[in-house]
This record gives C-alpha cells, sequence and structure tokens, in this order.
C-alpha cells in the first residue's frame, strides 16, 4: 500500500495537472489542425457564391487542397488529356484559382470540394478563337464527370500514391510548415488514398467501358444520375442497368409550380406526395416533383454522407432554391429573325405546344397541360435504358436514407417509372445535345428522323456518331459543333480554308474538325442506353417551316 | 562527505605524513568509500583538483569478506579495477596500515599499492605507491554511495542522451541550414550573377557545375566553345582582370551545406555584342541573349543524366580534382553522394518532363516558352496536338517595365509576344520558373530588388553615328506606318494599338507560338502561387501577338517573335525576300540593316546555328507593314530606329 502521504498527494496532483494541460494542448492542436471549421470569405455575389460557395460537401467528400492540386501533375497518364485538370472539361473561369464548381473551404485544413455548379455550369464560345462565356445554372456539357470519378480512384490504386511521391511534388509548390508536412504525410495522404480506394469497389460499374467495353462512355456533358444515386446513397447492389443522361440546366425553377390546371376530361395522375393533381414531374424520367427535394437529393449526392449539420445545410438549401427560381434563361447570343421566329411561334403552337409550353409570361391553354408531365415511353419513343435504372423500390430506399439523415422533404416518387418528361424548353439553345441521354447533337437535328441501322449514317437523318463537349457554337444547325459537316461548313464560314497559317502547317479547312475531335468525346448511337431514336415530332415538316420552328425556339 | 574531509585538502605534505604516522591501520573496510583525491595538498588549487578528480574516480567500494575492493571510475561509476585488501607493513613506516594490493586483480594497475590509515571515525587516510615510489595522497570516507551512485549515472546518461545529440545536432545545424545567397552591390552585377532563389530548387553543387563539362566533355555541343562557353555562356573578368568563376547568368547560393549554382534571369537576358569582329565583346544586360543556347543546355543536362558515368563513383573523385582536393570527409564520403544522387533524381524529372518539347530544335537566343510551361506542370506533351506542341520564340527584352504598365486606355499593355498577361510582376515571377525557382523557393527579395530595377532600367545608345537627315525622314514615315502599333519612338510608347494585341489573321506570323499557348495552359497557370499573394490572376488566351514598343530594338534581332528575321532591314521586304536561312548566335552588329550579323558561320573555330525559317514554328511570314514602301523609305526608318 502506498501511504497517501501530502506530499505524495501533491506530487499526485501536479502531474495529474501537467498531464491534462498537456492533453488540452494537444487535442485543441488537432482540433486547429483537422477539425476546425473558417467560414469561406464572403461572395461579391450570388451568382459567386453559386460557382464557389460550399455546399457543405468539404466535411465528408472534402479532399486536401494540396493532394488535389499535385495529382495532375503527378498523375499525367491518367487523365482524360494533356491539359491538366482542364482534361475534364470543367468550366474554367480566367484568372480563377480552380474551376466553377470546386469549392475551398478549410476544415483544419484547406480541403476542396463540389458544388451544384459543377456539373450546372454551362460554357460556351462564340467563335473557336474566342473566350468561353459562363452560364450559372446551365448544363456543363464540357465535364467529363466520369473521367473524374474514375480519375481520382485510378489515382489511389496506383503506387505512386504514396507519401514520398506527393510531397515531394507538393514541396515544389507548397510552402507546408514542418507540422503541416508531417499531418499531410501520416494522416492525409494515407486516409485519402484509403477513401478514394474505398470508393473503388462502389464505382465497378463506371468501369465497365474499359475490355470487353460492353458499356459507353458517359463522356462530356452527362451522368449516371440515379445509379449514383442507388450505389452511393442507398448502397444497393449492382443491377446491371445503364441510364446516363444529359446534365440538365437548373435555372427557372419556379416553372415547376405554374402547373396548368387539367382539363376536366384528364384522370388526376397517380401521385405520390406530388402537390395534389400536378402533372408537373421532375428529372428525365419524372423521378421527383418536388424541386427543393431534387436540389437536396443532389447535394446529398456531392456530400456522399449525412450533412455535418442539417440547420446550415437545409438553409443553403434554401439559398440555392430561391436563387434557382430566380436565375432567368440566358438569352440566345446571335441575331434571330423576329419575322421568321413568328412564323415558327404558330408551328410551335401546332406541333410542339401541348407538351413543351415554354413561355413563361403566360398561362397556357388548357389543351397544353401535358407540358412537364410524363410521356410513355411507347408513345414518345426514346431509348428506354434510362428509365429501367430507376424503380419503385430504389425511390423508396432512398427516401428512407434522406430521412435517416434527419431530413424532411416531400422526396422522390415511389413509382416505377414508365416514360420520359416533356420538358419545359427555357434556354433550349443552350442545352444541346438534345433528348434525355444526348443523343442528338444540335435541334436541327432533332428534326431529322433516326436512322435505321444505328451503325450506318443514313442520308438526311439524326447522325450515328459526333463528338460531345466541343463548346463552339452553331448558329444555323443551334446547338455545339459536334460533326464533320458542321466543322467544315463553319471552319469554312470563318475563313480556315483559305487562311495560309493553317494551311503551311498541313491541315487547312481540317483544322476544327481536328480540334473538335481531340476536345470531345465521342459519342456512338449504337452502343447501349445512347440510342437516338424516337421523338419523331416535327420531323416530317418542310425545310421552311423546320427554319421557322429552329428560329423561334432561339427565342425561349 | 564530512566537512573535516576536505579540511585534509589545506593540510602540508609533511602535517599529511604527521596525521599517517599518527593513526592505526583500522578495520578493513566493507562497503562503499567515498573518495576525495589530494593532489597538490596545501596548494589553494587543490580543492579544485579534487572536483576535477571526482569525475574520474568517485571512491571504493570494499568487500570485507572477500577481502578486496574495486574503485568507482569514469562518468557512470562504473566498479572497476580491482584490488587485494589486508592488513601489512606500511612502506611508510614498517607498521601496521590496511594495504590496497592491486598486483594480483588488475591488469593495468598492477604496479599500484595503496596504504590507508584511520584517521577518524569511518575515514582513512591513504597513500599511494607505482612500483614502491611514492606519489600522492587520498582520503575515504566510509558511506552508502547508492543514491549518489545513480545519480551520477542518471545524469551521465541524460548528458550522453540529449548533450551528445544536441551537440552533433548544432553541429549539423550549423552546416547544414545557412541559406546565404551571394549578394552583389552592383545591381548589374545583381543581375548578371545575383540569386533568384531558383538554386533551393535545382542548384548544382559548384564543384559538380565545373566537373561536369570535364566529366561529359563528349556531351557538348560541337560548337567549338570550352566547357560552358559551347552553350554560348560568356565569362567576364572580375575587377581584379581574372576571369570569373561564373558565367554570365549563373547563380550562387549557400544552401543544405554545399555551395549551390544554377541559371538566373541574365543566362537568357543578357548578351554580347560587338561593334566589329576585332572589338572586344562587351555584355549587355536586359533583353535577349543573342548567344546563349537553352535548348542545348537542357539536352545536355538529359543527356548525361542517364549516362553511365553519372554516379558518384565518378564525379565525387572529379568533384575533388576539381575542388585541389579540398573536400572534407564529410563531404565526400556523405554530402556529395547524396548530393549527385539528388541531382540526379531532379535531372530526371527534368528529362522525363522537357524531353518531350525537343528544346534541341530552338537554336541559340529562343525557348519553346508555353511548352516548357506545359512541362513544368507536367502536362503530357507527346499527346497535344502537333500545332500546340511547338512554338518557339526569341528572347525578349524585359527592361523599360515601368512603361509597360500603361498604354494609352490607361489598362497596362499585353506582355509576353502573345499577350496573355499584363501584370509586369506575374510576368516576372513566371519567367523566374526558367531559373529554377518554384512557388515553395522563389527568393522574393531577391527577385523584387531585380524587379524595381527592371522598370527603369534602359536600352544602351546605337554605337553608330546615325545620319541626321534620312532619320528624319525615316521618322516622318515610321510615325505614318509603325507609331500607331509601336509607339512614337524608343522612349515614348504612345500609340492608340501600343501594347494591344493584333488578331493572328491580321498580323500573319508564325502562328505557332499562339497555338502553343492554349486556354487550357492559362486555367493550370492561374493555380501557380496557390497559398500565396502571388498566385496569378491574369493569364489568358489571347486572339494573336501583341505589339510590343521597341525600345533598344538594334540590340533585340533577330526580329518577329519566333526570330525568324536576321535583321529590321530584312524585315521591311515581303516575306519571299526575306533570309530563308541565316545564323544566329553571332554577337557582331550590322550596323547598316541593324541587327546581328546572319552570314556569319564560323569565327576562331566557334561555329554558330544555321537558322531555316521553313521549319515547323520559325516562319518569317507575316507582318506585311512597310514592306511595300520604296526602298529609300525603308532604309530611312531603318535609320530613325537606330534612335530607339
Amino acid at each position: 500500500m502506498i501511504a497517501w502521504t501530502p506530499e505524495r498527494k501533491r506530487t499526485l496532483r501536479i502531474t495529474g495537472i501537467v498531464l491534462f494541460v498537456l492533453l488540452a494542448f494537444v487535442g485543441w492542436g488537432a482540433w486547429y489542425k483537422l477539425l476546425r471549421v473558417v467560414p469561406q470569405p464572403p461572395f461579391d455575389s450570388g451568382h459567386e457564391r453559386f460557382k464557389y460557395g460550399s455546399i457543405g460537401a468539404e466535411d465528408s467528400a472534402g479532399i486536401p487542397y494540396w493532394i488535389l492540386y499535385v495529382l495532375p501533375r503527378v498523375f499525367p497518364d491518367k487523365l482524360p488529356g494533356p491539359n491538366g485538370y482542364a482534361s475534364f472539361g470543367v468550366a474554367w473561369e480566367m484568372g480563377k484559382e480552380l474551376p466553377i464548381g470546386f469549392t475551398k473551404k478549410t476544415i483544419g485544413f484547406e480541403r476542396v470540394a463540389q458544388n451544384c455548379s459543377v456539373c450546372h455550369a454551362a460554357s460556351y464560345r462564340l467563335r473557336p478563337w474566342a473566350n468561353p462565356r459562363f452560364v450559372p445554372t446551365g448544363p456543363n456539357h464540357t465535364f467529363n464527370l466520369e473521367a473524374f470519378f474514375r480519375f481520382l480512384v485510378d489515382c489511389a490504386r496506383d503506387p505512386r500514391f504514396n507519401a514520398n511521391t506527393l510531397m515531394a511534388e507538393i514541396n515544389l509548390d507548397a510552402d507546408l510548415s514542418w507540422i503541416d508536412q508531417q499531418i499531410y504525410r501520416f494522416i492525409l495522404i494515407p486516409a485519402v488514398r484509403q477513401r478514394l480506394l474505398d470508393r473503388g469497389p462502389r464505382f465497378a460499374w463506371i468501369y465497365r467501358h474499359e475490355p470487353p467495353k460492353d458499356w459507353p462512355d458517359w463522356g462530356r456533358g452527362r451522368d449516371d444520375a440515379m445509379n449514383l444515386t442507388k450505389y452511393f446513397l442507398t448502397t444497393s447492389k449492382e443491377d446491371g442497368t445503364l441510364g446516363p443522361t444529359d446534365m440538365p440546366s437548373i435555372w427557372n425553377i419556379g416553372k415547376y409550380k405554374k402547373q396548368p390546371a387539367l382539363p376536366p376530361n384528364v384522370p388526376a395522375p397517380i401521385s405520390y406526395n406530388c402537390a395534389q393533381g400536378s402533372l408537373t414531374r421532375m428529372n428525365f424520367a419524372g423521378d421527383s416533383c418536388d424541386a427543393h427535394s431534387v436540389i437536396i437529393d443532389s447535394s446529398l449526392g456531392l456530400l456522399g454522407a449525412g450533412p455535418a449539420s442539417n440547420k446550415v445545410f437545409l438553409k443553403e438549401i434554401d439559398w440555392l432554391t430561391k436563387y434557382l427560381e430566380g436565375y432567368a434563361p440566358p438569352k440566345y447570343p446571335f441575331a434571330i429573325d423576329q419575322a421568321r421566329a413568328e412564323a415558327g411561334k404558330a408551328i410551335f403552337a401546332g406541333h410542339c405546344a401541348s407538351c413543351h409550353w415554354s413561355d413563361g409570361t403566360r398561362l397556357p391553354a388548357p389543351e397544353w397541360y401535358r407540358t412537364g408531365s410524363v410521356v410513355p415511353v411507347e408513345e414518345v419513343g426514346t431509348d428506354v435504358e434510362r428509365i429501367k435504372s430507376w424503380n419503385k423500390d430504389a425511390a423508396v430506399r432512398a427516401n428512407e436514407a434522406v430521412e435517416s439523415f434527419g431530413i424532411e422533404r416531400p422526396g422522390l416518387v415511389e413509382v416505377t417509372p414508365y416514360g420520359y418528361v416533356a420538358a419545359f424548353l427555357d434556354g433550349i439553345w443552350l442545352r444541346a445535345p438534345y433528348l434525355h441521354n444526348g443523343s442528338v447533337p444540335t435541334l436541327r437535328d432533332l428534326l431529322k428522323p433516326p436512322c435505321p441501322d444505328p451503325l450506318v449514317q443514313c442520308e438526311g437523318g439524326r447522325p450515328v456518331k459526333f463528338y460531345r463537349g466541343y463548346d463552339v457554337y452553331d448558329p444555323v444547325d443551334v446547338g455545339f459543333i459536334s460533326t464533320e459537316e458542321q466543322a467544315k461548313r463553319l471552319g469554312k464560314e470563318w475563313g480556315y480554308e483559305n487562311n495560309p497559317l493553317w494551311k503551311d502547317m498541313g491541315y487547312g479547312d481540317e483544322a476544327l474538325w481536328k480540334e473538335v475531335q481531340s476536345v470531345g468525346t465521342p459519342y456512338e448511337i449504337y452502343r447501349r442506353s445512347n440510342g437516338h431514336m424516337g421523338h419523331l415530332y416535327g420531323v416530317t415538316l418542310s425545310p421552311g417551316e423546320k427554319d421557322a420552328l429552329i428560329e423561334y425556339l432561339k427565342t425561349l | 562527505m564530512p566537512a573535516g574531509m576536505n579540511d585534509l585538502l589545506k593540510l602540508s605534505p609533511a602535517e599529511l605524513d604527521a596525521l599517517f604516522a599518527a593513526s592505526p591501520p583500522g578495520p578493513i573496510p566493507n562497503g562503499d568509500a567515498k573518495g576525495l583525491a589530494i593532489l597538490e595538498p596545501g596548494s589553494e588549487h587543490a580543492p579544485a583538483l579534487a572536483d576535477i578528480a571526482r569525475r574520474l574516480w568517485q571512491g571504493k567500494t570494499f568487500d570485507a569478506q572477500q577481502k578486496m575492493l574495486r574503485n568507482q571510475v569514469g562518468l557512470f561509476g562504473v566498479k572497476a579495477i580491482a584490488a587485494d585488501v589486508y592488513e601489512g607493513p606500511s612502506l611508510f613506516d614498517g607498521k601496521p596500515c590496511i594495504v590496497l594490493d592491486y598486483s594480483k586483480r588488475s591488469v593495468v594497475a598492477g604496479p599500484v599499492r595503496d596504504e590507508i590509515r584511520l584517521i577518524a571515525p569511518g575515514t582513512y587516510l591513504g597513500r599511494i605507491y607505482w612500483d614502491g615510489q611514492f606519489k600522492g595522497y587520498f582520503a575515504l570516507h566510509m558511506e552508502d554511495m547508492a543514491a549518489e551512485r545513480w545519480r551520477r549515472r542518471f545524469r551521465a546518461l541524460l548528458a550522453l542522451v540529449i548533450g551528445i545529440p544536441l551537440l552533433i545536432a548544432i553541429l549539423l545545424a550549423m552546416r547544414f541550414l545557412p541559406d546565404r545567397p551571394v549578394t552583389y552591390a552592383k545591381i548589374e552585377d545583381a543581375f548578371k550573377y545575383g540569386s533568384t532563389g531558383g538554386e533551393r530548387n535545382a542548384g548544382f553543387p559548384l564543384w559538380v557545375w565545373k566537373a561536369l563539362p570535364v566529366v561529359f566533355a563528349d556531351k557538348l555541343p560541337p560548337t567549338g566553345g570550352v566547357g560552358y562557353e559551347a552553350f554560348g555562356m560568356v565569362y567576364e573578368k572580375d575587377e581584379h582582370g581574372r576571369r570569373r568563376d561564373l558565367p554570365v547568368g549563373v547563380m550562387q547560393r549557400r544552401n543544405l551545406g554545399i555551395d549551390r549554382v544554377f541559371v538566373n534571369c541574365a543566362v537568357c537576358h543578357a548578351t554580347t555584342a560587338r561593334k566589329t569582329a576585332q572589338d572586344k565583346p562587351e555584355v549587355y544586360v536586359g533583353l535577349g541573349a543573342a548567344n546563349f543556347d537553352l535548348g542545348l543546355f537542357e539536352k545536355f543536362l538529359m543527356d548525361i543524366v542517364v549516362d553511365e558515368r553519372f554516379t558518384a563513383d565518378v564525379l565525387v573523385p572529379a568533384v575533388e580534382k576539381e575542388s585541389g582536393g579540398r573536400l572534407s570527409l564529410l563531404d565526400r564520403y556523405l554530402v556529395y553522394p547524396i548530393a549527385v544522387g539528388l541531382m540526379r533524381e531532379r535531372l530526371l524529372m527534368l528529362r522525363d518532363r522537357f524531353g518531350p518539347i525537343a528544346p534541341e530544335t530552338w537554336g541559340p537566343g529562343r525557348v519553346d516558352t508555353w511548352n516548357s510551361a506545359k512541362a513544368g506542370l507536367n502536362f503530357q506533351i507527346s499527346k497535344l496536338p502537333i500545332e500546340e506542341r511547338r512554338g518557339t520564340t526569341d528572347f525578349p527584352s524585359i527592361w523599360n517595365q515601368r512603361k509597360r504598365k500603361h498604354r494609352d486606355d490607361g489598362q497596362p499593355m499585353d506582355l509576353h509576344w502573345t499577350g496573355n498577361n499584363n501584370d509586369v510582376n506575374e510576368r516576372n515571377l513566371s519567367a523566374a520558373f526558367g531559373t529554377g525557382c518554384t512557388p515553395a523557393t522563389a527568393d522574393h527579395a531577391a527577385i523584387g530588388r531585380l524587379q524595381d530595377w527592371l522598370l527603369d532600367a534602359a536600352p544602351p545608345p546605337f554605337p553608330f553615328p546615325i545620319d541626321e537627315a534620312k532619320k528624319n525622314q525615316g521618322a516622318a514615315v515610321y510615325a505614318k506606318y509603325c507609331a500607331q502599333c509601336h509607339g512614337k519612338s524608343g522612349q515614348d510608347f504612345s500609340g492608340p494599338y501600343v501594347g494591344h494585341v493584333t488578331p493572328i489573321r491580321e498580323v500573319g506570323t508564325d502562328p505557332n507560338n499562339w497555338l502553343s499557348y492554349t486556354y487550357e495552359l492559362s486555367a493550370s497557370q492561374d493555380t501557380l502561387y496557390a497559398g500565396t499573394q502571388y498566385r496569378f490572376k491574369h493569364f489568358r488566351k489571347t486572339a494573336g501577338y501583341a505589339n510590343a514598343p521597341l525600345d533598344g530594338i538594334w540590340l533585340r534581332g533577330p526580329y518577329l517573335h519566333n526570330g525568324s528575321v536576321p535583321t529590321l532591314r530584312d524585315l521591311l521586304e515581303p516575306p519571299e525576300l526575306r533570309p530563308a536561312t541565316f545564323y544566329r548566335g553571332y554577337d557582331v552588329i550590322d550596323p547598316v540593316r541593324v541587327g546581328f550579323k546572319g552570314d556569319v558561320k564560323e569565327e576562331n573555330g566557334r561555329k554558330f546555328f544555321l537558322f531555316d525559317a521553313r521549319l515547323l514554328t520559325n516562319s518569317n511570314k507575316g507582318h506585311l507593314w512597310g514592306t511595300e514602301l520604296p526602298a529609300g523609305d525603308k532604309d530611312a526608318i531603318v535609320e530613325y530606329m537606330k534612335t530607339f
């Protein structure tokens, strides 16, 4: 037995206090270096906040700044192109440290995560030699999200993903303190590697593009949204479905509230947790009917987990909802022939408006009630794969998952999808390529018939192969330059053909087409889920009527 | 230790002897006895000497049963050096005493025999004999020394564990931590030889730098120069008239325990020029080097690093020879072998990243700026479309930067050949990458000093007489045909289009440099210097080439962004009359056509570079302004431009 003399007690007490102070200091240091939240600096405008503001993904999905910084330098061979992060087709404003949609926030250390604008900010150029213009909330048709997902996992799987290699590269650019270097070396680098490796198995399905190549790449500007939800929000088992779709525009979401009144002879739709009697659906296959819920679900997808604080998260969601409601679709940047557009308006009213009434300024005629509602796939005839990638069970599970985070929202429609939403066409000029799977490069092509043999280009039919993600606009066909025909035609118009400079280098009028191919990702309609069939409305119009209709569509 | 014991130190030898003689032998001691060495007894040094002795000998430990003892010696108080203990007659007076006899038990102390007698309770006085010769006194006091022994051992251990490493650490820190550039008072010298901080990243050990052209003499380009002169580098004389240790454009810094050297701004932005072939070359600063072949220099480094001789085994002996055998053992066996290894790593990285941009095709006075930038970012050059993969340009002049901060519309001028950045400071930091700087190693203070000087650094005047009448005639023609884009004169940069970009199709010059600069590259460049106030924000893709002011244009040949036209007068001819080939790297001024003489193939064994305008990125077409003027007007414009 130890005799507890006063001296011994005193010694014990002092030792205890010293230990406590030491421990507190270490704890404070760990908190400071790993968990301390520093708010982002305030943004000058709502647009800046939408483009670079955190939605809270840094907590769960953030990558330490310097690791992200050096990845393209250490693993250039794993990028989809030779130009660093720009190779992913991210929308990158001049002078900015990070591309649009990449948010930087200090939580202990500087972390980078993504927000909505990584997929929902469009860029376009008026001429090949011009710099891009950016439209927040527009579809990011240049961003190769799948390649970005693969890149991170591929880096982690590579033996070069180790502290020595990464630190050597980091130390070239960062003047990190000794302690920060140790944190990177011994904590962050191994932890990030493990995190990314853990993602790998859940991403097995995005590697099916590799031999035997039975699945097509998403390519630029597309993502397999419902499968991402299934495998990451609800950790469902892989079910062999494939449904990549175009990145949608998310401007002007107030329009979803302007549901036309149902004509008396139309039965109330099957509806789960949708406003009574509302036919309006969101997502391509009508999986949701509440914009607020869609924003929540998409944001949770970026977080990859429940929010650190529901209160903060939902406040940001409310801000986003307001911002998106107020964001007007961008005006067409080229001249519009008003008379022809006026003629087109009549054609639109006759052939399109019942499903695509999109003039937000006045109430529609009652017979246009189908705008925004689901059209059965048998009726519209477009590629069916996207519908198969979602079902009632998945919706129930996803709703449960969100509920388990303690977030209440109307949620996904718990119905197995059966068709595609007849979309509002606001800002349709910037939403190319067209149809849910982005299988038709321009509006003019959409008014052509599909080709009977998906491997053979038919005369006057929709293209069976084209390139996605090149951002120079074609004001004639309305869409981006995606085919050789467009590139040659515009190259000629813009003087490529006669330019001695290009000729000297041996590729006169080929230049533009070569550029389209080197920047864009190929899209082949014979691949699974890539079919360009269906939606035959307007195909039989006369050339003059088509011109007029297209002219009108530019005004939306 | 009893107070009385230290008093023994004050006694004289005679008094000690008396005390010894008067004392009984006492019992054979048992247990620890604390020792006191009595050296120079009675003197004032005795206490100090005893103190020192205590560090080496603390006392003895007796074992009465075994009749033996062990001494406690050393810093640790280790028990060692044993002796037999018995009572016997003293060598001093033949009377009984306790004898401590080392002869049987100890090798080192074999000849020693101590005799002790009890002078007080527990205290013995001792006499030491060596081979029977009396040597000195000591005292012992019987007490338990276990605690003291542990304390001593602990202290000694502490000293070993902390003190020695600390000492080593301090010595190493003094050797390896200093980070000191060689500095120069005169700003021109600072520009020519001063540091940018790049040595911290890319610096070669000074002696290795000197050994490289010796060891790899066979890898030097066959241009006829000795050592680094083969790349067109120039050695100046110092104030004592001796050839300088390092050529113009090479800087030095003490860093990581060695002197490290690397090229700085001046290697590309200083040149020699001569009025005639008989003149001595004079070094001018702040403009593009006419004679330095950066590409061949890079090629040399890329070649040697994969040579089997690039090992410490070969290079360190060569370094030793170069240094005149002045390497320390530490340098010889540790510092230089490691330095060679690190250097190899860095150069392999250089080779890996910069190899695909084919620097050997540039020729003297030129660089592929943006593909170098891409290589620095480790873009995969070989995957780029061919037209983006080559974009060689002339080294530009960098003087008069202040005037470039303003153009007629109040904005700063578009800088670089393509006008892709209008911020002078970013331009400079971007160029500093070429001196080995990385964002983490740039020496902003040193670069800032050069930057401040460059604001107003001005070109030298034309060294030949100028025909006044012809000049005045030329001024009028120039004002009509050139001034709007190139400024009123060499001093006045006003003009509505000065510092603006002219679209590529309008200017019509070789497009490769413009093509090689991509929007994607500008995006990645805007991440450089992240985390600092210097982060780049001004890089952008433009529509063509920038209209540059023409200050000091007579020294800036060859002309056009890619240096494809040898003289100003040639530039005023239509493209088909401009020379398709000429020699670059020769430094004699052509006083009539203005520029460097382009028709000299070789001089004193030194061979010059044959430039071929028909090759990719070398086109001499475009920029047709003034080409349709009468010959007299063209001559007059050239005469006027001599005043710039």
